[in-house]
Parts: structure tokens; C-alpha cells; sequence
């Protein structure tokens, strides 16, 4: 499990400087871990680097850990990539931009300003996780909090209220602050200053920015240059492993992955790893079988556990903020798979929907009408976007007229009702600014579809896996590449969902690589019948989690709405499974951070 | 009003009126006459209806004859004999198993003056109905749209309708959340470019849904399948 810490100080101060002192000596040490820099009052180090590295920067100032990519030639060999790392000037002196502009891939960047100062720059992906946090005046900048909570005289960070707040409101806390008083988030695309105690750092990428450039190309060129990146994004990461094995659900996205894998120079060994359970769309076997074949790849075919034990969550690792359990539950199955198979990478084709567009709204009507106002060509936007969104096209097309002069609120427009947490968390939640991605409230003038898309890459995927932790092949998501993002923000809505499909533009690039099923499947498949399973079989658990918790002690979840939720009522109006399994991984969250602080 | 005694139980029937249908623990019942959906425990109604065929209720006649009752005053049971033969809509239907992508395949997909007005004529009648009508005067007007014959490249002629009617559909009105609505158009729709297929109504608990959508065969054609397979059928016309 490839990892990062990086400790800072001020080598004038006596006392941290010798608390900096005695960490130092503790991780150097620890024959796992490596230096990967080392500078006055600086001192980085890695651990299990598999398929990552360290990339020194000009004249030692600074390193960047993790994998990264030429811009112009993703295939470029890592050791020439490290070589003009290393000898780039301007890369030592310009806080990162050249990194953003001539680079990518998944990496945090150690650098060092004009006038001295450490910073760290994390990557527009957003893959590898950063978090400060500071403690006994020396500063640290980590990846995995465990190995932050395991050195000598650790911080003891206090939980958040509010930060668990907006957990529950929002299931996921995108911004800077986290559910740990103390513990900064430093978003993707962002630099910060390392020894500084506060949030509020720069943002050198920003999604928002990128996403108010729109091009201005015919949907062939659209469609070509959509699938150029996704194969050289593809293609890069494939060539770091061998063999992969790659999750494919028979989806439009896995199944395109699986198409630019086999045409891969690298020619990686792949084996294909499907999960089906009785439910009425969470079989697709037929679909993957269909992928797996015309790729040339073998397919696993696994059945979910809906016999899974919750309490085997109870061990969760420490992390800034909860996990949600429901996407890891095969995390066991995966890491065997991948074992058996001599895999240390699973790939999946997450981030698809929110890139490629895959949101039945009629909302390219809208983006239409902002970018070229009302001409010839937005009627036919506004039926497409009837289509997608099966609405009239007079709907499509007033819904865009009023979002011409509409305001958005970012709060609103995000903010799901949730049926089990109390008031004070809904009010909490209305104020969360600083535990929500700025690109919530810092978008304006962008169309309503554009905004939402941009809403949706800010919830990153989970690199680690806090319940397997490292027996977890490492995560890779493709999809999720800096040159990609760039360019799905930079297209326009009504071009992504090219004749009013979901994904259409997409669909139309890869027509020829896709099974026809595929290329032209409009159904999803989804695990709602599996949930709500393995909640039918944990009922006394989920019950003695809930119902006298932490979470109720603390105002935070109304108890009578649990109880009648996990009472089977079938008179209810809504599934809760999804919101009781969310309620669940805050609680076993909860209570592993409280356990730390009351030591 | 006193709970029937079991004895009396055996005079009583489903009202011709009402579907059924078994979810999960529980069973739906499906009043036609008065668009209204009732969920009942599946165990209590098992009683009731072994009590109505004159079994054994194993010393529980009091659940049975307390279920009976409300359902008796409400008109879900009835004790007035049979009127009709056994309702054609409680046929069969195939599990779904694919949707129909007309779309991309449809051969002839022409907006033709006859095929505009038909189309018109379909939504507007779907619409009528929808406000005046009650479902079971619904179902019989479906009903009363069967084609007794149907031409020999029907299949060819049902993925040109329907592609049509997608074309035209965003033309008109909006589908969403309008499943009934939408599916008793396309109906209509086939019907009048004399095609035949299943108007079908089902339901899902916890939580309850409904949903309707037009199937033919094993092929739906106005939904995916996998979002349809959820639901139980009701009501198949």
C-alpha cells in the first residue's frame, strides 16, 4: 500500500525541532519506509511504492511521490520522466504550474517557494489523499492518518461535529475541513503552505476555471479528441501493471476500459472481475461476458456475500473522515481475486458518469442556451435534452429559459433530505461551508448542467481501502486522469450527451470497440436488493449501533426515525437501507476516533 | 360492525374489481373502480382466503374474520356471486427480458402525415381517459383495442411504432413520473397502426411503487427491463 509522511518544522524552534527529531529517527528506523527528501526542516518519506516512485526535483529542492505522466507522451519510460523532472529549472521555482501544465497522473509534489517556504501540491485527480495537520509545532502532511497516529507522542485530533454533520447531510465531506478538528484537507489541483495551521490554501487547478472555457469544435472533432484521451489515459496506466485485474460491471465505462486495455501497447495480462446478485438490475453478467469477450479477457464471475457480517467493519482504519462500508463489502473477494491472480492493481471505470455525462436531466438545453443564446441550433439542443431527460420539448426549453436567470445555490441544489438525521444536523449542514468543495459556491455564471458536473467530481474516490487496508490491490481509476477531466469540463454538456443520450458522445467514439449491446445499453445496473440484504441480515448489529450510539447521544440522529426504519415498516415511503448503512459506517467511525481521543 | 364468522366467510369473493398480487410479506390489492392500492399482511390474507375456500384455518378464525370485515366494508371482498368469466387480464406475463431499442434500429422511422395524426389522436385519448375514466374502465377500453389479426411483419412494423412514438412523444408531453400516462398513449398509438401489446400495472413494497409500462412478449417497450423486473404485475391487459 503505496503511502507518504512528511514532517515540517521550524529548525529554530528548540522544542519542535526536537520532537522533529525524534519522529525522524523513528521512521528512519522503520525499514519499510524510505527517504524520499530530505531538506532543513523537511523530511518525507514513503513506504510500498509498487508501481510508484519518488521523482527528484531540480538540485534537490523537492520530490514528487506517486506516479506521474509526460503530458505530450504518456508512454514516455518513467526514468525519462524522472530526468526531465529532475532537470526541469522551472519546475523547482514555479510552485508547481509546470508540473499541472506538462505532467499528470496520480502524485503529491514536495516543493519549495522563492523565499523558502515547504509546500505540497497535490494533483487535479485527486487520487492520492493529502491531509496537515499540526501538532507540538511540527506540521505533517500524510496520506494515511494510521501511519500519522502510530509515531511517537501522536496528535490525538478531536472529532468534528460538524464535520460529521455534513457527513451525514451531505455523505461525504468534499472540502478542505474534515471530520477531524485540525486535520486539513488539501483538495486536488491545490498548493498549500506546509507549515501553516489553517485552511484556505491556493487553488493552482481549479475545476470551476476549467469548466468556463468551453470548446468550440464539431462533435466529429469532439468525439475524436475524447477518444484519443481516454486511450492515452488508458494506455498510461495500464503500462505501470502487470497482470491487472479490472472490475467490469458491463457498463458502458468498464466496457470501454476493457476495449482500450486490449489494444494497449503494454499488452498487460488482465482478468475481469464481475459481481452479480439476485435483484432485478444487479445481474449483468450477460453484458460483462459480452465485454470480457470482445476484449479477449477472461472473466471471474462472483456473487456478492449478502451473508456479510457487519461487524467486520468495527476494525475500520483511522481516517479524517468515515468510509462508507457499502462500496468495500466485496473489498475481501477483490483482494483474494487479486492474489490468486498476481494482481497488485484493480482498475475500474469509476468517474464515467459524472465525465462522460450520464445525468437524465434536460439540462444541456440550458448549457446551450447560455452558451450561444437562442439561434437555430437550440431547438434541436432543447429535443435532445428532451430525450434525455423524457420531458416535453417545450419543458426542455422553458426549464432553459428560466435557468438563464436563475441563481443557483450551491447548498440547495446539493443537499439531499435525509429522513433519519435530526434538525440540527439539517441546519448544520445549510452552514457547512468550509466541509464542502469550493467549486459549491465559487461557480458562478456556469450552466446549470456544467455546474452539476462539476459538483460531481468533487467527491473523490477512496484510494485506500479502509477496511481491507493493505491487503486491497491498489485502486486505479483511469477514468480519473487529469488530461480527461480537463477535457469532459471543457465540452459542452450538449455535446457529452451527443442525440440526447447519456454518455452519447462517448458511445459515439467507441462505437466500433463496444459490443452493439453495450455501445446502445440505457439500463444501469445498481445493488439496492444486495443492500438491503446484508441490512436484512445485520439487523440486531445495526440496531445496537444505532439506536443508543454515539451518534444519537450526540444529537445527530433521530432515534424514533431509526427505530422505525429498522423496524421493517412496510408502510414506509422510502428506501432507508442506503441512508441506515451510511448512519452505520459514521457510527463505527465515531467510535474508533473516540476511542483514540479518550486514550 | 362485527367481524363475520368464519362460516360466512365462504360467501365471500375477491370483487371482480380487485387485482392482487404477492410482495415480499405482504399482498397488494388493487381496487379498479377506485384507482386505489391497499396493502394487507400476507399471512392474514392466507387465512382469509383458506376460510373463503371452506379449509382449515387452524383455530384462527378471529384473524381471518377480522381482516375479512374492513376488507368486506371497504368492497375489496364481496358477497355477491360472480358476474364474469374469469378476468382476461389475469393472464400470464413473461418475465421481461430485454427493452426494445428502437431507436438505433428501426428500419422507417418517417413522420408521416398519418402516423402525426395517430400519434395525436393516441396521447389526446390517453388523456381523456386518464381524467374521466377509472382504471377499470381503463382496462376494458385497452382490452377492446385487441387486434384480432395482425399483419405478418408485425415485429418489423412494432419497432417502427414505437420508434416513431419516441420521436414524437417529446413532441406532446412529458414521460416522467408519467408512466401511466405515457404507456396507455403508446397503446393507444399501436393500437391505431393495428398493433397489439400488453398494458401492464405493478407494484413494489417496501417502499410501495407503482409502475406501469407496455410490454410484448418478453420485450418492454417503453422502460429497460431491469427497471420493470422490480415490479410485480397487478393488472395485464
Amino acid at each position: 500500500m503505496f503511502r507518504y509522511l512528511a514532517l515540517a518544522w521550524n529548525p529554530a524552534a528548540g522544542e519542535p525541532a526536537a520532537l522533529a527529531g525524534i519522529l525522524t529517527a523513528f521512521m528512519r528506523a522503520r525499514r519499510d519506509w524510505t527517504v524520499a527528501l530530505e531538506r532543513p526542516g523537511l523530511a518525507v518519506f514513503v513506504t510500498g511504492t509498487g508501481a510508484n516512485r519518488v521523482y527528484p526535483l531540480h538540485g534537490g529542492s523537492g520530490a514528487v511521490v506517486g506516479r506521474v505522466f509526460h503530458r505530450q507522451d504518456p508512454q514516455r519510460e518513467p526514468e525519462r520522466v524522472a530526468e526531465g523532472l529532475a532537470a526541469s529549472n522551472a519546475m523547482a521555482r514555479d510552485g508547481g504550474r509546470t508540473l499541472l501544465t506538462d505532467y499528470w497522473g496520480r502524485y503529491v509534489a514536495f516543493l519549495e517557494a522563492e523565499d523558502g517556504r515547504h509546500q505540497v501540491l497535490r494533483d487535479p485527480s485527486g487520487a492520492l489523499p493529502c491531509y496537515r495537520l499540526r501538532h507540538e509545532g511540527v506540521s505533517f502532511v500524510f496520506s494515511w492518518l494510521e501511519d500519522v497516529l502510530q509515531l511517537p507522542r501522536p496528535p490525538a485530533p478531536r472529532v468534528s461535529q460538524a464535520g460529521i454533520a455534513s457527513y451525514l447531510a451531505f455523505a461525504e465531506v468534499t472540502g478542505r475541513l474534515t471530520a477531524l478538528e485540525g486535520v486539513i484537507q488539501i483538495l486536488a489541483g491545490e498548493v498549500a503552505d506546509i507549515r501553516s495551521a489553517e485552511a484556505g490554501d491556493q487553488l493552482l487547478w481549479d475545476m470551476a476555471q476549467r469548466a468556463r472555457s468551453p470548446m468550440d469544435i464539431t462533435i466529429p472533432e469532439a468525439r475524436d479528441h475524447l477518444r484519443a484521451a481516454v486511450r492515452d489515459c488508458v494506455e498510461a496506466w495500464t503500462g505501470c501493471y502487470d497482470p491487472i485485474l479490472l472490475r467490469l460491471s458491463g457498463g458502458v465505462d468498464s466496457a470501454i476500459l476493457a476495449a482500450c486495455m486490449a489494444q494497449a501497447r503494454a499488452g498487460s495480462r488482465v482478468a475481469c472481475l464481475n459481481y452479480h446478485s439476485p435483484g432485478a438490475d444487479s445481474d449483468e453478467r450477460e453484458y460483462a461476458r459480452q465485454a470480457a469477450n470482445a476484449a479477449g479477457f477472461e472473466l471471474i464471475e462472483q456473487r456478492r456475500n449478502s451473508m456479510f457480517r457487519l461487524e467486520q467493519v468495527l476494525t475500520v482504519a483511522r481516517t479524517p473522515t468515515p468510509t462508507n462500508y457499502v462500496g468495500r463489502i466485496s473489498s475481501p473477494t477483490d483482494a483474494d481475486i487479486a492474489a490468486r491472480v498476481g494482481a497488485t492493481a484493480m482498475f475500474t471505470g469509476s468517474g464515467g458518469d459524472q465525465l462522460f455525462f450520464e445525468f437524465k436531466q434536460s439540462w444541456p438545453a440550458a448549457d446551450y442556451l447560455r452558451l450561444h443564446g437562442l439561434n437555430a441550433g437550440f431547438l434541436s439542443a432543447a429535443m435532445e435534452s428532451a430525450q434525455l431527460g423524457k420531458v416535453s420539448v417545450w419543458k426542455a426549453a422553458g426549464r432553459a429559459i428560466a435557468d438563464r436567470f436563475r441563481v443557483h445555490t450551491p447548498m440547495q441544489d446539493s443537499h439531499v433530505r435525509r429522513t433519519l438525521i435530526t434538525d440540527d444536523v439539517h441546519h448544520q449542514a445549510a452552514h457547512a461551508g468550509g466541509y464542502m468543495h469550493p467549486a459549491f459556491f465559487d461557480a458562478p455564471g456556469l450552466p446549470i448542467g456544467k455546474l452539476n458536473q462539476v459538483h460531481q467530481l468533487a467527491y473523490f474516490g477512496g484510494y485506500y481501502d479502509p477496511y481491507a487496508r493493505e491487503r486491497a490491490p491498489e485502486l486505479v481509476n483511469p477514468l480519473l486522469s487529469q488530461p480527461l477531466i480537463e477535457l469532459c469540463l471543457a465540452l459542452p454538456t450538449f455535446q457529452l450527451t451527443h442525440q440526447g443520450r447519456g454518455r452519447g458522445l462517448a458511445r459515439l467514439a467507441f462505437a466500433n470497440d463496444l459490443p452493439p449491446q453495450i455501445a446502445k445499453r440505457r439500463s444501469k445496473g445498481g445493488m439496492d436488493e444486495h443492500t438491503k440484504a446484508v441490512l436484512a441480515g445485520n439487523l440486531d448489529f445495526a440496531r445496537e449501533m444505532l439506536l443508543d450510539g454515539e451518534l444519537v447521544r450526540r444529537r445527530l440522529l433521530n432515534r424514533k426515525a431509526i427505530e422505525s426504519a429498522l423496524s421493517g415498516n412496510p408502510a414506509s415511503k422510502t428506501n432507508q437501507s442506503g441512508e441506515l448503512h451510511m448512519c452505520i459506517s459514521a457510527e463505527v467511525w465515531l467510535r474508533r476516533m473516540s476511542g483514540l481521543t479518550a486514550a | 360492525m362485527n367481524a363475520p364468522q368464519t362460516h360466512s366467510l365462504r360467501h365471500l369473493r375477491v370483487a371482480d374489481h380487485v387485482r392482487t398480487c404477492s410482495v415480499g410479506d405482504q399482498v397488494v390489492l388493487l381496487d379498479l373502480k377506485r384507482n386505489r392500492y391497499l396493502g394487507v399482511p400476507q399471512r392474514p390474507w392466507n387465512l382469509v382466503m383458506r376460510a373463503i375456500d371452506g379449509a382449515d384455518t387452524e383455530g384462527q378464525n378471529d384473524i381471518a374474520g377480522s381482516l375479512a370485515a374492513p376488507l368486506l366494508q371497504q368492497g375489496f371482498l364481496t358477497s355477491a356471486p360472480a358476474q364474469t368469466a374469469a378476468e382476461p387480464d389475469q393472464v400470464a406475463l413473461p418475465s421481461p427480458q430485454a427493452y426494445l431499442d428502437a431507436r438505433d434500429s428501426a428500419p422507417d422511422m418517417r413522420i408521416t402525415f398519418r402516423r402525426l395524426s395517430n400519434f395525436l389522436l393516441a396521447t389526446a385519448l390517453a388523456w381523456l381517459w386518464m381524467k374521466c375514466y377509472t382504471m377499470h374502465s381503463i382496462a376494458q377500453r385497452v382490452r377492446d383495442k385487441r387486434q384480432t389479426h395482425e399483419a405478418h411483419d408485425r415485429n418489423e412494423r412494432l419497432l417502427n411504432a414505437v420508434a416513431v412514438f419516441e420521436r414524437l412523444r417529446p413532441l406532446a408531453f412529458t414521460s416522467r413520473d408519467r408512466c401511466l400516462y405515457d404507456s396507455l398513449a403508446l397503446v393507444n398509438f399501436l393500437a391505431r397502426e393495428g398493433l397489439t401489446a400488453r398494458w401492464v400495472v405493478g407494484v413494489t413494497a417496501p417502499p410501495f411503487r407503482a409502475h406501469a409500462w407496455v410490454q410484448d412478449g418478453s420485450l418492454v417497450l417503453n422502460d429497460v427491463h431491469e427497471n420493470v423486473r422490480r415490479f410485480s404485475p397487478i393488472l395485464v391487459v
